[in-house]
């Protein structure tokens, strides 16, 4: 046998067996990664908020959402404006507190800036006595563009527009991921509950001035 | 302190002259130098100067990419610098370089320092550029907030203790940081000729763990380019750390720290 040919047999039985293993390797890979996935949606499917049985609603409810007031200028208590909605009423107070938040993070429609980054997601609601708890996704802190008023901002925009809108619901307790956290951001306690602020609302001077409002129309 | 070293020094009258002499300049020489010294560091009121954000926590970012922190660290030391030439001072930075700083390690600084005065430095952001100028924070509690002292049952039916959480320290002087912070806002607005404006008070976390008077500031708008460019500037910076330093001395004169009686 010639040396020369045995060599090229060699190096040819190495390279088809390492390209073997290389598309085998591949295979795996793609398993797992579709395995990987598989489990990733079964628990989103499973933290869900979809729609579930014990969520009936019943006509539409006039709400009052709070988004951030334009032009607000530096050094002034203006913070948020509101901008009137009609949601589906939800029965349970839950899912209506849900609504609520899923109209504030799809942003305001008539002027004025969102309050919730982009890509923030509701995660759990519930209501013990009369504080609503609510577990937003990592991204209420970590897509924070920052700054105190900024903070304010967000915290009071869910703030006010929860206890206005929710009869029985005075307070609100913001979660992170499921856990509590010291700041939303860097600067604001959310180690505590928070209640109304309607000194923040542009062109009212207080929760008195809203009730009027409510009135007169 | 009595003069006793200097007496027991020069009772041995029989030595030499010229060695009792010198003995007797460097005993004077030492105990100048400690009362001095001494006299200085009893008097010297601290101030922490602390820089917001660090390390991976960048704070508020411009458009053009210019980090909140960055600017934090320059204007703290350019301030340092303004207050380090008053001799009376003894100033701190919590953090000199780039590095992650949890908020309670800030306080645990402060408060083990007894310092006299705690200045956090910011720059604010808004979703709109046309948003500018500075903003002037104080921690104040809610209205429903106000009873906060913890209750602590001794065992074994011992005495009632009542105690202020170590996070709500700054309760007791809230009166005090809202006069600094009325005099840092005075001083600012005329030095940026503003009309209007006040501090604001607020839930702020760091500063209610703080057991001192505290303010913080945002000296400007990120999101706007020209207070960005101004707060980059390094004149702008010395000339901010300028009248910085008349508030503090402002606040400093002004008062035995007002304490709001527990
Ligand atoms: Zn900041």
């Amino acid at each position: 046998m010639n040396r020369k040919v045995l060599l090229i047999a060699l190096a040819v039985t190495l390279v088809l067996s390492l390209a073997g293993v290389w598309i085998l390797y591949r295979q795996e890979r793609a398993k797992q990664a579709a395995d990987r996935q598989e489990a990733q949606e079964a628990a989103a499917e499973a933290m869900a908020p979809a729609a579930t049985p014990d969520d009936v609603t019943q006509g539409e409810l006039r709400v009052k959402l709070y988004f951030r007031a334009p032009a607000q200028s530096a050094g002034t208590l203006a913070l948020l404006t509101p901008e009137v909605r009609m949601i589906p009423q939800s029965i349970r107070k839950e899912y209506l507190i849900r609504r609520i938040l899923e109209a504030l993070l799809a942003g305001p429609a008539k002027g004025g800036g969102r309050t919730i980054p982009k890509g923030t997601l509701v995660r759990q609601v519930f209501i013990t006595n009369n504080l609503a708890v609510i577990d937003f996704s990592r991204e209420i802190s970590v897509r924070h563009p920052g700054g105190v008023l900024g903070e304010m901002a967000t915290v009071y925009s869910i703030v006010n527009s929860v206890v206005d809108n929710v009869p029985g619901v005075d307070g609100v307790r913001i979660l992170v991921d499921g856990s509590e956290r010291s700041t939303l951001a860097g600067h604001l306690a959310l180690d505590r509950s928070f209640g109304a602020a309607p000194q923040f609302i542009a062109g009212a001077t207080g929760r008195d001035a809203l009730i009027q409002e409510e009135n007169l129309e | 302190m009595p003069p006793a070293p200097v007496a027991r020094l020069a009772s041995p009258a029989a030595r030499p002259a010229p060695r009792l002499l010198r003995r007797l300049a460097v005993a004077a020489a030492v105990w100048l130098a400690a009362t001095a010294l001494f006299g200085q560091t009893v008097d010297r009121k601290v101030i922490i100067l602390d820089p917001g954000h660090g390390g991976d926590d960048n704070g508020a970012r411009s458009a053009a990419g210019t980090f909140e922190k960055d600017v934090n660290l320059m204007l703290a030391k350019a301030l340092r610098k303004e207050l380090s030439q008053d001799s009376q001072l003894q100033v701190l930075l919590t953090r000199e370089g780039d590095q992650r700083l949890a908020l309670e390690e800030r306080a645990i600084h402060v408060n083990r320092l007894r310092a006299d005065l705690f200045f956090s430095i910011h720059c604010a952001h808004s979703p709109q550029e046309s948003a500018a100028g500075f903003l002037v924070y104080y921690f104040q509690p809610d209205a429903d907030q106000t009873d906060t002292y913890h209750y602590l049952k001794a065992p074994l039916g011992g005495r009632e203790l009542r105690v202020l959480p170590w996070n709500l320290a700054q309760f007791q002087w809230v009166p005090a940081s809202k006069e600094m912070a009325g005099i840092l806002q005075r001083r600012l607005n005329e030095f940026y000729s503003r009309s209007s404006g006040a501090p604001m008070g607020g839930p702020l976390k760091l500063l209610a763990t703080v057991n001192c008077p505290a303010v913080l500031l945002e000296a400007g708008h990120l999101s706007n380019p020209a207070d960005e460019q101004r707060l980059d500037d390094a004149g702008h910076q010395d000339a901010l750390a300028r009248v910085l330093r008349q508030a503090v001395a402002e606040f400093l004169k002004a008062s035995e720290p007002i304490r709001e009686t527990p």
